[in-house]
C-alpha cells in the first residue's frame, strides 16, 4: 500500500523505505555515504552519518505521514531520493544560517531610517561590521582555497582548462564546448581526474 | 579574469565534484575503495546499519506517541445508536466476549435506559465495540 499525492506519484510508506534500505547494494551505501561526505564540508553536520542520519529520519517521518521528505518511489529511484535529499538539506543548512543573517540586516537599516525599532534586539553598528567582516573572510578564505586547486593542476591543461570555465560560471556543455573536449566522456574524465586528486590531496572534500 | 565571488566559483567545483560520484560507475567507484585501501564493506554496513536504526527511531516515536494518545480522539461516537433491545443485546454480547471490560457494568437488570445507552458509549470509546455502519 502506498500513498497518493499530486500528479500521478505514488509515495512510500513505511514499509517501502524500510525495504529500500535493506535492497540497498554494497556500492549504493558506498556511493551515499561517499556523496555525505562531500556535502557536508561548511555545514552543520559533523559526520556523513550525521546528514544520512537525517535523510532517513525526514523519508520515514514522511512515509507515516508527519511533516518530512516523501519518497515519490513510482517515479525517482531510491539512491536518487536520498541523493536529492541530502543536498536540499545541506542547502536548507546554509541557507538558514545566510536568511538568519540579512534578516537581522533588514532589521536593523529599518531602525536607522527612524521607521520605528522593529521587535527584538537589533543587530549593533559592532554586530553589523563583525557579520561584514565575516563575509570577507569566508570570501578570502574560497579565494585561497581556489587557488590551492589550481596549484594542484599546473601540470594538467584539461583540468586547468575546465576550472577556467567554472570560474567563468560555465556548466555542462557549455565547458565542452570551451574547452574543446570531444565529448560529454572527455568532460568526465577529466572532472573524475579533477575530484580524484582533490580528494587525495583534501580528503574532507576541498579546502575550506 | 573572472568577477565571480570566490564562494560562488568555490561551490560550482563542489557542486561538479559531487555530480562526478552521481555519474561514476559501481566498478569505478569500488574501484577507487579498493585503491586507497578503504574497507567498502564496513562503510556500507554502517551506512545501512543509520539509515535502519534512524527509520526504527521514528517508528519508535510514533508508537510510543500513540499509545500516549488517549483513545477517546481516534474513536467517535455513532450520531444515532441502534434501537434500545439490540443495544442491550449488542451490550451483553460485548461483555461476554470481553469480561475485562465488565468494569464499567453494574447490574445489568438494575440499569436504566439512559444506562444502557452510556454504557454503550463507554464500551464504543474502549473499542470493546465497533459500530456499524449504519449507526454513524
Amino acid at each position: 500500500m502506498a500513498n497518493s499525492g499530486a500528479g500521478t506519484d505514488v509515495f512510500a510508506v513505511a514499509g517501502d523505505i524500510q525495504a529500500a534500505i535493506e535492497a540497498l547494494s554494497d556500492a549504493e551505501a558506498y556511493r551515499l555515504h561517499r556523496v555525505a561526505r562531500l556535502l557536508i564540508r561548511a555545514t552543520e553536520y559533523d559526520q556523513p552519518q550525521d546528514l544520512l542520519n537525517e535523510v532517513f529520519t525526514r523519508a520515514m517521518q514522511a512515509a507515516i505521514g508527519e511533516p518530512g521528505r516523501r519518497w515519490p518511489k513510482s517515479r525517482v529511484p531510491f539512491v536518487a531520493f536520498v541523493i536529492e535529499t541530502m543536498k536540499g538539506l545541506v542547502n536548507d543548512s546554509r541557507e538558514s544560517a545566510w536568511v538568519t543573517r540579512s534578516t537581522s540586516l533588514e532589521q536593523a537599516y529599518v531602525a536607522a531610517e527612524g521607521d520605528g525599532v522593529p521587535p527584538g534586539s537589533p543587530p549593533s553598528v559592532e554586530e553589523k561590521l563583525l557579520d561584514l567582516e565575516a563575509r570577507d573572510a569566508a570570501e578570502l578564505k574560497a579565494g585561497q582555497a581556489v587557488s590551492k586547486i589550481e596549484e594542484l593542476f599546473e601540470n594538467d591543461e584539461e583540468v586547468g582548462l575546465m576550472l577556467e570555465c567554472l570560474k567563468d560560471g560555465m556548466i555542462g556543455a557549455a565547458v565542452i564546448s570551451a574547452c574543446g573536449f570531444r565529448d560529454q566522456t572527455h568532460y568526465e574524465t577529466v572532472r573524475r581526474r579533477m575530484r580524484r586528486r582533490i580528494e587525495k590531496v583534501f580528503p574532507k572534500g576541498r579546502p575550506a | 579574469m573572472s568577477d565571480k565571488k570566490q564562494s560562488t566559483i568555490l561551490a560550482s567545483l563542489h557542486a561538479e565534484l559531487i555530480a562526478d560520484i552521481e555519474s561514476d560507475s559501481d566498478e569505478g567507484l569500488l574501484r577507487e575503495a579498493k585503491e586507497s585501501g578503504e574497507d567498502v564493506q564496513k562503510v556500507a554496513d554502517a551506512m545501512r546499519s543509520c539509515a535502519r536504526e534512524a527509520a526504527a527511531a521514528v517508528l519508535r516515536v510514533a508508537l510510543s506517541k500513540a499509545k500516549a494518545a488517549p483513545e477517546t480522539r481516534r474513536i467517535t461516537l455513532p450520531r444515532i445508536r441502534p434501537a434500545l433491545e439490540q443495544l442491550k443485546s449488542i451490550v451483553t454480547d460485548a461483555l461476554r466476549r470481553q469480561p475485562d471490560a465488565a468494569l464499567a457494568f453494574r447490574d445489568g437488570k438494575s440499569l436504566s435506559d439512559t444506562d444502557w445507552q452510556t454504557l454503550y458509549d463507554d464500551l464504543v470509546l474502549l473499542g470493546v465495540i465497533t459500530p456499524s455502519a449504519d449507526e454513524d
